[in-house]
């Protein structure tokens, strides 16, 4: 066990240094800059339209946000995110390296499961820090419609950990999916599908069940007042994700080639 | 004598294909152990089995006289291996390629610059790797394979892309390596002239079978030494020296090949090529080289 665990680390640290002048942390910083950027820029032109009889500013940007940036923009950040990362072994040619290295198999897996994560989780941080920044700069310029309240900072919380939950899914199926293949185009058409099939199949009684509208449903459910975290699509996503998570790794057990 | 790899029956099939067929090879200890052999005949399956990259199918494979079905890591911990192309991140400097495989090895910086020394990639060491040419990137696969100086280096192709100094100097490396670090290494190649120069065993594949194996002094005594004549009228020659009781064989470049070679023989065919008024141009020893005893080896299989 404690072999193990030394081995993720070590390969845990060594894919970090993989991302040095990488896309991977442009993107994973950048897209969610972009996102924030450009409401921002929205904004702070059309405040008086957007903002209107609103309470807060803040609320409003933050649900405009969360209403676009979940349902459109993070899905698609996670295939790409995914398929960047692990094109970055097999446009190195580097997966039969990696396999002749004295490690356990399981931990160079598990610390790639770990390392996507943490790219998940540095843009969802990153989108939290932009949107303070930039909702902070519209409060200069539109002190009376922009009053920060204690209550941005839970509503924020409750929608990067809703985001976190409910991505889990997208993040275990294209994982597994950019791991699998190295055809990038592979990976990349199955997300596209899905977020179709998604946005196709979310009216249906048993959306929820398709691991594709769970993004969706996260974003209707933070434009309400009252929601539970850990409601049953939140329970779903954490099935699917680990699921898929542990097709990959069984798939790498019984594996009979390493190229 | 101790022998660091060995295989006994070594089978495998790909898709119903057979690639390997009853592969036993003894590679023995601070050898240079040559494993020769033409596009497809399973040079390269043969070292992906050793390194656990393919699961066996049907044979042993032990490396320091462990499994390496059950011992994978501790073997893998004491051996290097170059797999093909070399494999480096073309993003990072040839420095951060050797700091990847140091942090996934957990060991010291402190060793990449003797191993960049060592392949003379000191002064590009911090340079993107694609910038580097074809040859750079094998030396910096070089040196990944030697940053855990391992007991023994497994080389699939290591000369490829590099120019005649680079293989000159690959093969002093290997010759260095080998005698005064005590390093056993195992190379695959089909650059017949390179290797001669270079093991000191050497084993042929062909058609998924080992059709020789053994020290380089064994296979040198395979080869044949033969007469080899030309003269005015090759045809008239050759049915001359058939009725003395000479065996002749007429090669492609127009000469005479006859054996078997010796300083009687030498005398003896000259003083009957030239009573038949033939005109005698040239009369040579010749000893096949490790290609042409490699093209008999293979030719017999």
């Amino acid at each position: 066990m404690k072999n193990i665990l030394l081995d993720i680390s070590r390969s845990y640290r060594a894919d970090l240094l993989k991302f040095k002048n990488s896309k991977v942390l442009f993107i994973a910083l950048g897209a969610p800059l972009f996102l924030v950027a450009l409401f921002f820029t929205i904004l702070l032109f059309r405040a008086n339209q957007i903002i209107g009889d609103a309470d807060n500013g803040w609320i409003v940007m933050l649900n405009q946000l969360t209403k676009t940036g979940l349902a459109l923009f993070f899905p698609l950040f996670i295939v790409l995110i995914t398929s960047l990362i692990s094109r970055i072994e097999y446009d190195a040619n580097a997966w039969k390296q990696i396999y002749t290295l004295p490690l356990h198999r399981g931990a160079i897996y598990l610390s790639k499961v770990l390392m996507t994560s943490s790219i998940v989780l540095l843009s969802l941080i990153s989108f939290g820090i932009f949107y303070y920044l930039f909702a902070s700069l519209l409060t200069f310029i539109y002190p009376e419609m922009f009053i920060y309240k204690p209550e941005v900072l839970s509503t924020l919380i409750n929608v990067l950990l809703m985001s976190g939950i409910t991505s889990i899914a997208w993040v275990g199926i294209q994982f597994w999916a950019s791991y699998r293949w190295k055809n990038m185009v592979l990976p990349l058409a199955l997300g596209i599908v899905g977020f179709v099939a998604g946005a196709i199949l979310f009216r249906w009684e048993h959306a929820a069940y398709v691991p594709f509208t769970h993004l969706l449903f996260a974003s209707k459910a933070l434009q309400t007042e009252t929601f539970t975290l850990m409601n049953k699509v939140s329970y779903l996503s954490v099935a699917y994700g680990s699921l898929f998570l542990l097709i990959g790794y069984l798939e790498l057990t019984f594996k009979k080639r390493f190229s | 004598m101790e022998y660091l790899i060995e295989t006994k029956e070594l089978s495998y099939s790909y898709k119903n294909k057979e690639v390997l067929n009853n592969v036993s090879i003894q590679v023995p200890k601070n050898s240079i152990y040559g494993f020769i052999g033409a596009n497809g005949a399973g040079k390269t399956t043969t070292i992906r089995i050793l390194l656990s990259l393919l699961k066996v199918s049907q044979g042993k494979v032990s490396i320091f006289g462990k499994d390496i079905t059950t011992d994978r890591i501790n073997i893998l911990s004491r051996v290097g291996a170059l797999i093909e192309e070399p494999s480096v991140y073309q993003h990072l400097s040839g420095y951060d390629n050797l700091k990847v495989t140091c942090r996934y090895l957990g060991l010291a910086y402190s060793r990449i610059d003797e191993v960049l020394t060592i392949t003379d990639l000191l002064a590009d060491k911090n340079r993107k790797v694609k910038e580097y040419s074809l040859g750079m990137r094998q030396r910096l696969s070089i040196a990944m394979v030697l940053l855990n100086d391992p007991d023994l280096l497994i080389l699939d192709e290591p000369t490829n892309g590099l120019d005649p100094s680079g293989i000159h100097d690959m093969r002093m490396l290997m010759q260095r390596l080998c005698k005064e670090h005590g390093k056993t290494i195992f190379v695959s190649s089909h650059l017949l002239s390179e290797l001669e120069k270079t093991v000191t065993h050497i084993a042929v594949i062909h058609n998924k079978q080992i059709a020789f194996q053994g020290s380089i002094d064994q296979l040198q005594h395979q080869s044949e030494s033969n007469l080899i004549i030309r003269t005015s009228n090759n045809k008239k020659t050759l049915k001359t020296l058939v009725n003395i009781g000479y065996t002749v064989f007429l090669t492609q470049d127009d000469t005479l090949r006859i054996s078997p070679n010796s300083d009687s023989n030498a005398s003896k065919i000259s003083k009957a090529v030239v009573e038949s008024g033939i005109d005698l141009y040239q009369l040579t020893h010749h000893r096949d080289n490790l290609e042409e005893v490699f093209m008999d080896i293979i030719g017999q299989k």
